[in-house]
């Protein structure tokens, strides 16, 4: 099977000429950003089944559980979800007439009224898709249009965004994520904030407000749109702790987010919005 | 061709094992190097280096570090093992277990060194938790992976 290690000066040949393809390929990833197209391929004919795979054993237990739910159980949620249904529908009607009002306000004050809807919702296949980041995999990739930089948003704020776009998968940093921050700003005082992540899936801080800044317990915060990373006005969480250090030179904040998305089956790609390539890296 | 498959299986597992490992963090063994290790001391002809280089690049795409980080340490791991198998293979699990661990700081420290070269903090030092866990793992996969290969009696 392995004609590389017959003879051990051969070997060593052959693993010093591995060991400059490791370092060539290294360099190319990481300074030009050339490796994409190889870890994207070796993604989907490798990886992609194996992780499916992977996920056969879960999705088992899921059934089964789902299987042993019994009927009253359902019953009763299906009650609840017509209730929640008809609630929706009432709101929807209201939410109509905004819309036109606000076309034809927008009309008046001469903007563009950008109010097409698009929306995937997507399923996840793995809350956790790597062992040192806050990242999971979802079940679309660039086949049905999925970019990098892409938002991804649940029902009630924003989750994170796409950080790698295979042709059948692809990765979705969260906003909890500590190497991740988010531009943010207070809707109350329109402050703006960065918003990083802190490791735990029900915190977020904000690290640098100033001592003086008027930030309290309750405020609601939602993205800022600055630096196009993110499409603004999407709400990110609720402040529920702000330090009251005077001697400290920041203000310590810490926000609740409003998605869990560890526990989410299903989140939602928005294509309204087409983040700016920029390069700060 | 049994050999071949049973040992392409074999890894694949170890990949499946890995990925199902994630949520444990820094403290999930590194199960797809002990596969590597074991095979290469059970029968040293089997996996060659460029194989290794192979299964390093995909598990740089599994954990999503830059490409060539595992490759570079996959092929360097077997390259030790290759050459020190005469006396590992000898020697008692406990002793092989102590081995596995100084082989992995080993790996683990060249990580951490390319990973503060090219500034990206992928990895902090808790990453040294993982050589002590594999290590209590790697009496497991020795005697699992020992009877497959008794099973269909894979040989050099």
């Amino acid at each position: 099977m392995n004609r590389f290690s017959q003879k051990s000066t051969n070997q060593f040949y052959v693993f010093i000429i591995l060991v400059l393809l490791s370092i060539t390929i290294l360099v190319l990833d990481h300074r030009y950003k050339k490796a994409t197209q190889i870890r994207s391929t070796i993604n989907d004919f490798v990886v992609y089944p194996i992780e499916r795979l992977s996920n056969l054993p879960k999705l088992f237990i899921e059934e089964a559980i789902k299987e042993s739910n019994d009927i009253e159980n359902l019953e009763e949620k299906l009650s609840l979800l017509r209730k929640e249904n008809l609630d929706l529908k009432i709101k929807l009607q209201e939410l109509e007439s905004l819309k036109g009002e606000n076309i034809r306000l927008r009309k008046i004050s001469k903007e563009s009224s950008i109010l097409s809807k698009k929306q995937t919702i997507v399923k996840v296949i793995n809350t956790s898709a790597s062992p040192t980041k806050k990242i999971i995999l979802i079940d679309k990739g660039k086949k049905h249009g999925i970019f990098v930089g892409q938002n991804v948003i649940g029902t009630s704020g924003l989750v994170g965004q796409i950080i790698e776009a295979n042709s059948l998968s692809s990765k979705v940093i969260l906003i909890t994520e500590p190497t991740h921050d988010t531009p943010g700003q207070i809707n109350r005082t329109g402050q703006k904030v960065i918003v990083s992540g802190s490791g735990d899936k029900e915190k977020l801080i904000i690290n640098y407000a100033n001592i003086n800044s008027d930030i309290l317990v309750g405020d609601e915060v939602s993205t800022s749109g600055i630096a196009n990373r993110f499409k603004p006005k999407i709400p990110i969480g609720i402040i529920t702790k702000v330090g009251d250090n005077l001697d400290a030179e920041f203000k310590e904040v810490e926000i609740q987010p409003f998605e869990y998305p560890e526990k989410m089956p299903e989140l939602i790609l928005i294509w309204d919005y087409m983040p700016k390539e920029d390069n700060n890296e | 061709m049994n050999k071949f498959f049973a040992i392409l299986l074999s890894l694949i597992f170890s990949v499946i094992l890995t990925i199902s490992t994630f949520p444990l963090g820094s403290f999930s063994p590194d199960w797809t190097q002990l596969f590597l290790i074991y095979w290469i001391l059970a029968v040293p002809l089997s996996i060659g280096l460029f194989s290794s280089w192979i299964i390093g690049l995909i598990l740089d795409v599994v954990l999503g570090t830059t490409l060539g980080i595992n490759a570079l340490m996959y092929t360097t791991i077997s390259y030790l093992v290759f050459k020190i198998h005469h006396i590992v293979r000898y020697i008692t699990i406990f002793q092989q277990s102590i081995v596995i661990i100084a082989i992995l700081v080993i790996k683990i420290t060249f990580i951490l060194w390319i990973d503060s070269i090219l500034n990206m903090s992928n990895y902090n030092f808790s990453l040294y938790w993982s050589c002590l866990s594999s290590a209590l793992c790697w009496p497991l996969v020795f005697y699992s992976l020992r009877a497959i290969r008794r099973k269909y009696n894979i040989s050099e």
